[in-house]
This record gives structure tokens, C-alpha cells and sequence, in this order.
């Protein structure tokens, strides 16, 4: 058994930066942070576009209720507006530290740091470096872990979050180069773990992005928050499904049909801010050109048209985009339209938390030793739908708050007692029987079918009848791992395969979290649209969800909470929820 | 047609491996190609010019270039790293900015680049405008039996990246070479990569260490001798041959030719006149093994 | 088309490496990533090798590809298969295999720790806003910052290979990003720092770190300009490498060719003083003798241009002093 004051579950930068804050006003205690890929592999490092902070370099006339405003707004008022105070209040700090960590942010012809403007955002305040803005905060991010010594566990895999007597206690962790297992435990525990794009057939994200940390918590009996809210980001390059940034469309890039046709300009809702409208909206309306016929050449994708901003702006601006077309289709957008459809990309959902991270049991008290930070957690600051350049700064925001709370938190709690046995027991039955799967169907079956299920029940456009269709499949595919999977690899030194089986548990049950969210969430918001009610209804459902596995873990039960709207006390006309207009 | 070239014979082929000059300009009046000397040119800086500032590589070496295009020739190199020296700053200045020759040209009193010329190693000339079926057609003495492992050196392969002669990691024209005098080609680990020289001055055991596994290489693959476009390889290979068994702890003695000295051989040229006996380690098994044919 | 891959198996650290040959239906457009995930999705779920983005930013999954590191998420199968018929695709090098094509990076990383690879600003005055940094500050540090770790630079290293001190390129990159960034405050001491033995000048200059990268680091670039900043300062100890810089202009600019001779005393003995150096000469010394391949100077003929070389060395020393670069 390892022992740590802290241990953080992932390396990406809501995970890094919380260590990074705990060393620094902590520098005694003893962090630890564990992470199934080397923490400068995370899924942050692929983030582009930038990251929202009204430090007021270019648009003067901004303000933190601005950003708020334009974040709940977006959010479809499903925000929790007290963290969405926080997110925009602490905004322009955090960026000024991470400034000072050394982070190269693109500059303006004085040197100060650049903003621009982006989708859902009222005011250019986005900061950015170029178009690799997770890569830039990432690397000195981690650069700074290795300043300070910080004890990684590199690729060593959570098996389970180690939660008795109300409190959490550590977890049970799985060595994935030698297959040993080993109760960590800490004093507090950390998820940073990131989102689980994974579920889906088409995502921008990476491949371990597989909503582990999601699972770990509902697995341990605590409830996860609005998770019907799965956010798909209009552009993925057709038909990989990486991101094409934001940034390209808030550089000027036009949507175009097959027709030709800037077709956002057809539709009430988008008509004004056209490209720039946000994600859920744009989204949506490609689906619908597509499902008209107007995709390209009737097939699946709308184009991406950058030509008018011409070679030089292309080349300065957006260089990450142009190279990802030419490395993944040989297109070369200087000379020729991107293809593009919406790719999952972000779950607005995830582990309900106070503002200080704590995480929240089914009673909403908090649940001693356990927080939450980043993309894992539900503040909650996106609401039904997140604003680009919002998320980067949510873990940066509540990254650095979670390290800061937990350093004090720590303080006065003693370690946790526990019994190793039966732990790493339970831990090594578990892999001995994945070890032991000689059934018929590969994994990568399994997965596809799971993904393809989500994707065609509980996708942009969803219904009664789909969502039940999908929590069928979902039960009969869960059948079929437990009864006919096949394993290749049954050995215990770097098992890809032992890995993939342990994450599809993971993309199951966050499947069927999102399922059963969808199915009790009878209206349309942010998004979330349901065919069969296309309204918003805040009368009915102006709150948060919650899931969770019923006292016997057979089922799943669904329970509500109220929305925080503390800032119609600052200003009442803009923030009392109201019909969203862009 | 005769070919004919503005000779750029660097420094080490007029010093420790003169026969490395004594053997291309052996060959190239066999095989009838011109080689115009260019007796006012520098020292292109081996690549150490860089280190102190760009700007000094770019001028000394455009000024080499230059004195080629005086003459309208194309520049022909025996070296690898001088042609990936130069090669590189002609690449740079030729397809550049027109601002960057010009400031270049602000310095070369009395000359002018223009980015008219190319410049080109013996090896390229062979393959490429002399032909491999014309050198083949000279051969008087077949190589048959012979095996040879290449060594290219990485400036020559990796020096330049807007003109290239061939896949920096599966080069083939030395061995095209080889099969065309008659040898066996013998491919190693090791042949594309640095034979240590640019640190022999003082990291001696890194430099030599470098040198000793692709020499091991080569001779466990199966090779005869080695075979060079590169008089600094040469350097680290053969000269320091001594001080590398010793940094590997192994016996060697694998003869280390120069490109022309090879084809010399098969060509029927005199080993004296090819300068095959001012090598460190003895050429004697490559020679008698031609010459018993 | 169906395609022929080698890849190069191996259980454990300790096993034996064998090689495997599979055969995948794919396209040309495909990279080698799906041609890797297809083996391990469909045929041979024990296939063991590291991916993650699959949008050349993550840095996970480089290996090598015919014979030299590549990002496979970034290289093409159509590319690949151009001159060669099977793709071989091998574990990175100069680094322990764990297992197939996954290999330890514990070094590579304890390398990158070696340089301090943060900007400090520990002895500065922290301002309340950001630190300026003009564009063209940043933009001269653009390419090293586009470094993503994968480790292909320094999978191909020649020094690495046999240096077990040398830091290797990818810290060297990142330590030209921080020393210079203007922001940071230890650059006398970086200057030092990376001047020590298995820094900079325990680089070969084989190119393979520029060849390989896959974002345009190019890492010897870089090297180049910390050796720069290095020899820019005038007060630097004196050493064999860099007298072995100065020595190559200073001989340069007297004869226009290297007299090596005088170059190997100036150098290795400097000048005579360096008597370790001068007795690590005598074997190579009697060797050439004998050989007759003693560069003797009397036999030396300098440049026939030799005095417009000097003049215009002359020039660009002065105008490179006249900018602060010497």
C-alpha cells in the first residue's frame, strides 16, 4: 500500500495544475498523480483554440459579468451561476499565472497577450498560442511537475475508487507495464479525469478518453450530474472526426452547403452570428442541411471554406488546421474546403461538485476526501451546452481552486484507515477473470457496436423511442462482454487488450448514464434536443439531473436538483432565464 | 559531351587524404570528365561556421558557389559534408528570399551569387549524368567478389532538404556503384549514420564508439572494405582505426576506401597512383584481391 | 489493397525480439496508426504499442517506420510503401523495449529534467499583468515550442547511441525555448549549464534529430544557436570544442583551406599547452608519418583567395559585432 496526503487521477491540465498549486502553497505534503498515459499525453494537449479571460487587451469594454452573461446564456441557463461567477471572476488571474509559468501565449503588437474572438462570446477574449493552446499550457504545465518532483505514477490504471463509511479513502490502482496491483491511499483524492468521448463512433477526442473516472464514481454509489449532455462540435474533419477548431471559423471561415450556400444564414436562431453561433446550434443545423440533402454532394458532411482569408492568414493564423487536412485528407485549404461534420467532443456532465471541488454524494453533501476538477466534474459552469474557450479555463480555474482547497483541507484529516485484502482481492479476481475471457467476440466488436448504439439512439437528435431502443442494446452488449468476450493477449505486461476490456467497461456505463438522463429530461436544451419535445421547458426542468446506481447496483435511478441563479441578484433582466437568441 | 565541372576539392583531399584528390582527378581523366579547379575557393566551415553565426556559412560558402558560376559550371564536390555544407546554403539562397541573396551579396567583394549553379557530389555526377551503364562500359578490371558496405555520411544524405538526390535512410547509389564496377554490395546497421568524426577533437571515446558499431556492423554483415564518399569519415574510420579497437575493445582491420579509389581500381588504375598505400589500416587485401583476377 | 507488415515483436524486457509478418486491407490514405490499430482491432489483440490523439500532437505514438522514427498517426501508408514494399515498423531506438513497440522513456524524461525545462522567474519581479513578450520574441522561440516529446529525435541520435551523458536533442530543444525566452531570468546560468560536458557540444551534427521530427522542431537548429549564444561569451571557459570553432574560422580567414596540421595542435594541445593533448596526438602523429599522410605545413598551399576570404570574414565578423552576435 502507497500512502499520499493527495492523490490526483490524471495527468491533463486541470490534474496538472492542481498538483502544480498544491507544491506550490503545500510544498510539504506528499502528492502523488496517477495517470493510464504520461501526463503530457492527456487529451488537454490537443485543446486549439484558447481560452476565455476578459483581461480587457483588446476590448476594452469587457467585464467578468460579460463572459458570465455570454457562458449563461450559452449554457441554455442550465449554469450553476454561482460557479459561472467563479469560472469568469478568477478568469483573467489564472491566465496571468500561467503567463508567468512561462506559457507562450500569441502576443499583440505591444506584448501583451492576444485575444480573439470566438463562438458564444460577446467580446474578443480569447487568449490563444496560435492554434495549439492545450499543447502550449500543457508542456509548461508538466515541465513544471518535473520542477517540483512530483510523484507520478505513470501509466498505472484506477481499478476503483475506494469509498466506505461515507468517505472516500484512495483507490486501487493496476500497474499497466507489470500488472501489479496496489491500494493508494490518500488523505484526499482528486479526479481530473477527463471526458469520454469515447462512447460515441465519431469524437474529437483520444482514445483514452473512455469516461473512467465517470464510472469509478458511479460504481462507488455516487451520483453523476446532467449527463444527457453531450456536447458534438460542429466541425470534425469528415470522416476521422479530429477537430477542426473553433478558431478557424472565429478567423472568418464560411459554412457552405452543397448548394453553395452560407446556409446558417437560413435558420432564425443562427441568422445573426452565423458560423460564430454556438456549438449545439451549428451542430444541429448541419445535421439538418445533411438530412435535407444538402450535404455535399448528398453525402454526410457540409464544407468548411477558409479560401477567402487568404494564403498568408491561413498560413499565421490557423497552421494546425491547414496541416491537419493535408496530413488526413490531402486537402489543402488555402486551394479547397474542409469536409466537416459534428463530432462528439465534450460532456457538460460529469461529477456533480461544489465551487471548491468537493464532490457531491446523492444527498448534495459532500463526500469527505473526494474532488473533482476539470472536464470529470459538474460544477456546474456549461450547463446544457459549453462555450469554446470555456473549458480550458474551467480547469485551469478549478484546477488550481481544487489544489488550493485540498492543501488546506488536508491539513487537520487524518489518513484513512483501511483493510489492503480484501481491495487488492476483489482487484485481482477482476483481472483474472478479464484474463480468462474465451468467448467468441473481440473487443473492438463489442466497442464498435456499443458506439454505434450511442451514436444512432442518443445523438444530436434523440426520442423516447430511440433512447429505449439505445438502453436495450446497451443491456444485450453488456451480455454479450460478460459471456462471449475474447481475449488475445493473457498475459499481465502491458495488455492493451486487458485495458480496453477494463475502459469498455467504462464506455458502458457511462453509456447508460447518459441514456437514462436522456430519457427522463423531457424537453430540449442546449444540447440536448429531443425530437419528440422541442421546446425548453424551464418550467418542468430548469435543474440539473442526477444518475446514479440504485442501493443494490441492479438498476439506475434518476433524482433532480435546482439550478443556481444567484446572479439575477446583480442583474435580474439578463440572467432570469429567458429565451436564448443569438 | 564532355562533362566538365568546377572542382571543388576541400580541404582534408589536399592534406591528410591527398589521395583522395589524387584518385578522383585519376579517374576523371579515364572516364574523360573536365574538372576545372577552383583554386580561390574556402573552407566551407565543415558545419562549425553555423555554430558561431549562419550568417558566416551562408557567406563564405555563397561565395564558393559563386566562383563556379563564374566559370558556368556546375560545382562538383568529393566530400560529404562539404556538399551538404554548401549544397544546404545554395539551397537556402537559391529559393529564398530574394532579400536573403542580397545581403549576402553585399559581402562578396568583387563576386555576385545568383543561385544559377548546382552543386553536386562525385557520387551524384556518376550515377546520375555519367551514367552507371557508361562506367560500366569502362570497366577493365571487374570488382567481382569484391564486397563492399557502403558508408555515406550524413551530410550528404541529411545535409541538404530541398534538393535531394535520395532517401536519407535508404540511399542505394553507392551500391549502384558497386554492382556496376562488379563488387557485391553489403548492407549494415550503421551505413547512413555519423562515423563521429565532428567529435574526435574531444569527445574521443563517444567519436570512436561511433565509428566502432558501424564498423562491426559491417564487418559482421560480411564486407571486405568500406567504401566512403566522405575524407572525414575516412578520417574517423581508417586514421583513428586504432584508437576506435581500443575504445571497443575489438580488432577491426576492415580497409577504408575512398568512392574514386574504388572505382580507380576497376577502372585498371595503378593502387600507387590511387594513393592506396597511405592508409592507416592496410589496403593490401582489397588490392590483391583485384589484382588476382 | 492488402499490405504487408513486419513489426517486431518481443514479450518482455527480457524476451528475445522476433518479427511478425501480418497482412491488412487498407487504403493509402490510411496512416500506419490504423494500419497498427486494424492488426490489433481485428487480428492480434496481444499487439502492444502506444497511440492516443491521433492528431500528431500527443506524441505517443512514434516508432520506427522503415528503418527511422516516425509519428505513425502522422505518416501515410501511400507514402510509406512509395520504394519499399512491406512497412517495418520497430520500437523507437536508444531506448529499452517493454514490450513489442512500446519502449521505457524514463531517460528520455530524466534527460528533459536535466536542462530545467521551466521558464523561471524566480529572481524577477512578478508584475500583477503579464510579462511582456513582443511577436517576434515569441517567434523566434516558435519552433522549439512546437516540440510534442514523442522521442523520434532522440530514437535516431548517433550521440545518444553511445553517450550515455549526452541529454540528447529533444532537451536541447527545450532548453534553447527557455534560455531564450525573454522572460526567463537564469540564462548566464543556462549558458553555462548546457556548455558542460552532455550538453551541446556532445552533439555529432548527424541531422538525423532535424530529419525525423515531426513538427519542425529541428533540434540541431537549435542546438546551433545555444553554441552560438555560447560562443558569443566572451568570458567562457576555454575547451577543446571551442576552440575547435574558433580555431576553424580564425585558420580559415589566414588561408582560406584548413591547414591541419596547425589546426590538430591548435586545437587538441592548444597550441602546445595541453600536454594530455599533445600525448594523445603522438599515436596519430607517428601513424601518418609513416604512412605518408602526415599534412606536414610546409607541404600546406593556402587559398589562392586567400585575402578576399580574410576580407570577408573581416566584413561579416564586424557586422555580426556591430549586431551583438560576436
Amino acid at each position: 500500500m502507497f500512502d499520499h496526503d493527495v492523490l490526483i487521477v490524471g495527468g491533463g491540465l486541470a490534474g496538472s495544475r492542481a498538483a502544480v498549486a498544491i507544491v506550490q502553497n503545500e510544498p510539504g505534503l506528499k502528492v502523488g498523480l496517477i495517470s493510464k498515459v504520461h501526463p503530457i499525453r492527456s487529451h488537454s494537449v490537443a485543446a486549439q483554440g484558447g481560452m476565455a479571460a476578459t483581461l480587457k487587451n483588446v476590448d476594452t469594454e469587457d467585464s467578468w459579468l460579460a463572459h458570465a452573461f455570454d457562458t449563461v446564456k450559452g449554457s441554455d441557463y442550465l449554469a450553476d451561476q454561482n460557479a459561472v461567477e467563479v469560472l469568469t471572476r478568477s478568469a483573467p488571474d489564472v491566465i496571468i499565472d500561467l503567463e508567468h509559468l512561462g506559457v507562450l501565449f500569441s502576443r499583440l503588437e505591444d506584448g501583451r497577450i492576444a485575444q480573439r474572438p470566438f463562438g458564444g462570446h460577446s467580446y474578443r477574449r480569447t487568449c490563444y498560442a496560435a492554434d495549439k493552446t492545450g499543447h502550449a499550457i500543457l508542456h509548461e504545465l508538466v515541465s513544471n511537475l518535473f520542477r517540483y518532483g512530483t510523484k507520478v505514477y505513470l501509466e498505472w490504471y484506477v481499478l476503483q475508487l475506494i469509498h466506505e463509511e461515507g468517505e472516500v479513502k484512495g483507490v486501487v490502482a493496476y500497474c499497466i507495464e507489470t500488472g501489479e496491483i496496489e491500494v493508494i491511499r490518500a488523505k484526499a483524492v482528486l479526479f481530473a479525469t477527463g471526458g469520454y468521448g469515447r462512447v460515441y463512433n465519431t469524437t474529437s477526442n483520444d482514445f483514452a478518453s473512455t469516461g473512467d473516472g465517470l464510472c469509478l464514481t458511479a460504481t462507488a454509489g455516487l451520483p453523476l450530474q446532467d449527463m444527457e449532455f453531450v456536447q458534438f462540435h460542429p466541425t470534425g474533419l469528415y470522416p476521422v472526426g479530429v477537430l477542426i477548431s473553433e478558431a478557424v471559423r472565429g478567423e472568418g471561415a464560411y459554412l457552405i452547403n452543397d448548394q453553395g450556400e452560407r446556409f446558417m444564414a437560413n435558420y432564425s436562431d443562427s441568422h445573426n452570428k452565423m458560423e460564430l453561433s454556438p456549438r449545439d446550434i451549428t451542430s444541429r443545423h448541419i445535421v439538418q442541411e445533411v438530412r435535407a440533402g444538402r450535404g455535399i454532394k448528398r453525402g454526410p458532411f457540409v464544407h468548411l471554406d477558409v479560401r477567402h482569408l487568404g494564403r498568408e492568414k491561413i498560413i499565421s493564423r490557423i497552421p494546425f488546421a491547414r496541416e491537419e487536412g493535408m496530413r488526413l485528407l490531402g486537402i489543402d485549404c488555402i486551394d479547397a474546403p474542409l469536409p466537416v461534420r459534428p463530432t462528439v467532443h465534450y460532456s457538460m456532465g460529469g461529477i456533480p461538485t461544489t465551487v471548491d471541488c468537493e464532490v457531491l454524494g446523492v444527498d448534495r453533501k459532500p463526500i469527505p476526501g473526494f474532488f473533482a476538477a476539470g472536464e470529470c466534474a459538474c460544477v456546474s459552469v456549461h450547463g446544457a451546452n459549453r462555450l469554446g474557450s470555456n473549458s480550458l479555463l474551467e480547469c485551469v480555474v478549478f484546477g488550481k481552486r481544487a489544489g488550493e482547497k485540498i492543501g488546506a483541507y488536508v491539513q487537520d484529516r487524518p489518513m484513512p484507515t483501511l483493510e489492503e485484502r480484501p481491495y487488492v482481492q476483489e482487484a485481482e479476481k477482476l483481472i483474472k477473470s478479464l484474463l480468462n475471457k474465451k468467448g467468441t467476440a473481440r473487443i473492438h466488436d463489442i466497442r464498435t457496436a456499443l458506439q454505434d448504439a450511442m451514436t444512432e439512439h442518443c445523438g444530436i437528435f434523440r426520442d423516447q423511442q430511440s433512447i429505449q431502443k439505445g438502453l436495450q442494446e446497451v443491456q444485450k452488449l453488456k451480455e454479450r462482454y460478460e459471456k462471449d468476450l475474447n481475449l488475445d493477449d493473457r498475459g499481465t505486461i502491458f495488455n492493451m487488450e486487458l485495458m480496453a476490456a477494463l475502459e469498455l467497461r467504462s464506455l458502458f456505463t457511462v453509456g447508460e448514464m447518459i441514456l437514462a438522463s436522456a430519457l427522463q429530461r423531457r424537453e430540449s436544451r442546449g444540447a440536448h434536443y429531443r425530437s419528440d419535445y422541442q421546446q425548453r421547458d424551464d418550467a418542468q426542468f430548469l435543474k440539473h439531473s442526477l444518475v446514479y446506481l440504485s442501493q443494490d447496483k441492479t438498476g439506475i435511478e434518476t433524482n433532480t436538483c435546482a439550478v443556481d441563479l444567484s446572479l439575477q441578484t446583480v442583474d435580474p433582466e439578463r440572467f432570469m432565464p429567458q429565451e436564448r437568441k443569438y | 559531351m564532355t562533362l566538365k565541372y568546377a572542382y571543388y576539392p576541400g580541404c582534408v583531399a589536399k592534406g591528410a587524404c591527398k589521395e583522395l584528390h589524387d584518385s578522383t582527378t585519376g579517374i576523371a581523366r579515364v572516364l574523360g570528365i573536365e574538372l576545372v579547379e577552383l583554386e580561390k575557393a574556402s573552407c566551407c566551415g565543415s558545419g562549425t561556421f553555423k555554430e558561431t553565426d549562419e550568417f558566416l556559412e551562408d557567406t563564405v560558402n555563397a561565395r564558393n558557389i559563386a566562383l563556379a558560376e563564374e566559370l558556368g559550371l556546375t560545382m562538383m564536390t568529393q566530400c560529404s559534408t562539404c556538399q551538404g555544407v554548401i549544397g544546404r546554403v545554395n539551397d537556402k539562397l537559391k529559393y529564398g528570399e530574394q532579400s536573403q541573396r542580397d545581403h549576402v551579396n553585399q559581402y562578396l567583394d568583387g563576386h555576385h551569387y545568383q543561385g544559377t549553379t548546382e552543386v553536386k557530389h562525385l557520387l551524384w555526377i556518376l550515377v546520375q549524368d555519367y551514367g552507371l551503364d557508361a562506367l560500366k562500359q569502362k570497366v577493365q578490371k571487374s570488382l567481382n567478389g569484391l564486397k563492399c558496405g557502403a558508408f555515406y555520411g550524413c551530410y550528404l544524405l541529411r545535409g541538404q532538404t530541398m534538393t535531394r538526390y535520395e532517401d536519407p535512410y535508404h540511399p542505394h547509389s553507392l551500391e549502384d556503384v558497386f554492382t556496376a564496377l562488379g563488387a557485391t554490395p553489403i548492407e549494415y546497421e550503421g551505413r547512413t549514420q555519423c562515423c563521429g568524426w565532428p567529435l574526435a577533437s574531444y569527445a574521443t571515446n563517444a567519436s570512436f564508439s561511433m565509428a566502432g558499431r558501424h564498423l562491426l556492423a559491417a564487418i559482421e554483415a560480411g564486407a571486405d572494405c568500406i567504401v566512403t564518399p566522405c575524407p572525414l569519415c575516412h578520417l574517423n574510420l581508417d586514421s583513428r582505426q586504432p584508437e576506435v579497437e581500443k575504445v571497443i575493445g575489438k580488432k577491426l582491420g576492415i580497409p577504408i576506401l575512398h568512392l574514386p579509389q574504388l572505382i580507380g581500381l576497376a577502372l585498371g588504375l595503378n593502387p600507387e597512383q590511387l594513393g592506396l598505400s597511405r592508409h592507416i589500416v592496410s589496403t593490401s587485401s582489397v588490392i590483391n584481391s583485384v589484382l588476382s583476377r | 489493397m492488402k499490405v504487408s507488415v513486419r513489426i517486431r515483436r518481443q514479450a518482455s524486457r527480457e524476451s528475445k525480439p522476433d518479427y511478425q509478418t501480418y497482412s491488412v486491407e487498407c487504403s493509402e490514405g490510411n496512416t500506419i496508426l490504423d494500419v497498427l490499430n486494424k492488426i490489433q482491432w481485428e487480428q492480434d489483440g496481444s499487439l502492444a504499442y502506444r497511440r492516443n490523439c491521433r492528431n500528431a500532437i500527443c506524441g505517443s505514438c512514434a516508432m520506427r517506420v522503415n528503418g527511422r522514427a516516425v509519428l505513425t498517426c502522422q505518416n501515410l501508408v501511400g507514402e510509406e510503401l512509395e520504394d519499399q514494399t512491406e512497412l517495418l515498423i520497430q520500437p523507437l531506438g536508444n531506448l529499452p523495449v517493454i514490450k513489442d513497440l512500446v519502449v521505457d522513456m524514463t531517460k528520455f524524461w530524466n534527460n528533459l529534467k536535466k536542462v530545467d525545462p521551466y521558464v523561471s522567474t524566480a529572481s524577477r519581479q512578478i508584475p500583477e499583468k503579464e510579462f511582456l513578450q513582443l511577436p517576434e520574441q515569441r517567434e523566434k522561440l516558435q519552433s522549439a515550442a512546437n516540440c510534442i516529446l514523442c522521442g523520434a529525435c532522440y530514437s535516431e541520435c548517433n550521440s545518444a547511441a553511445v553517450n550515455d551523458d549526452f541529454v540528447g536533442p529533444h532537451a536541447l530543444a527545450k532548453a534553447y525555448r527557455v534560455m531564450a525566452d525573454n522572460r526567463d531570468d537564469r540564462t548566464k546560468e543556462r549558458i553555462e549549464q548546457y556548455n558542460q560536458s552532455g550538453g551541446v557540444w556532445d552533439c555529432t551534427r548527424c541531422f538525423n534529430c532535424n530529419e525525423v521530427c515531426p513538427v519542425g522542431v529541428e533540434p540541431l537548429d537549435r542546438i546551433s544557436q545555444i553554441k552560438q549564444t555560447i560562443l558569443q561569451q566572451e568570458k567562457m571557459e576555454d575547451s577543446t570544442a571551442l576552440r575547435h570553432r574558433r580555431t576553424m574560422v580564425e585558420l580559415v580567414k589566414e588561408d582560406g583551406w584548413i591547414d591541419e596540421s596547425k589546426f590538430g595542435l591548435k586545437v587538441v594541445t592548444d597550441s602546445g599547452r595541453d600536454l594530455k593533448g599533445l600525448v594523445s596526438l603522438i599515436p596519430l602523429g607517428t601513424r601518418m608519418v609513416v604512412k605518408g599522410k602526415m599534412p606536414w605545413p610546409w607541404k600546406f598551399k593556402p587559398s589562392a583567395g586567400k585575402l578576399e576570404i580574410k576580407a570577408l570574414i573581416n566584413a561579416v565578423s564586424q557586422h555580426l559585432k556591430d549586431q551583438g552576435k560576436i
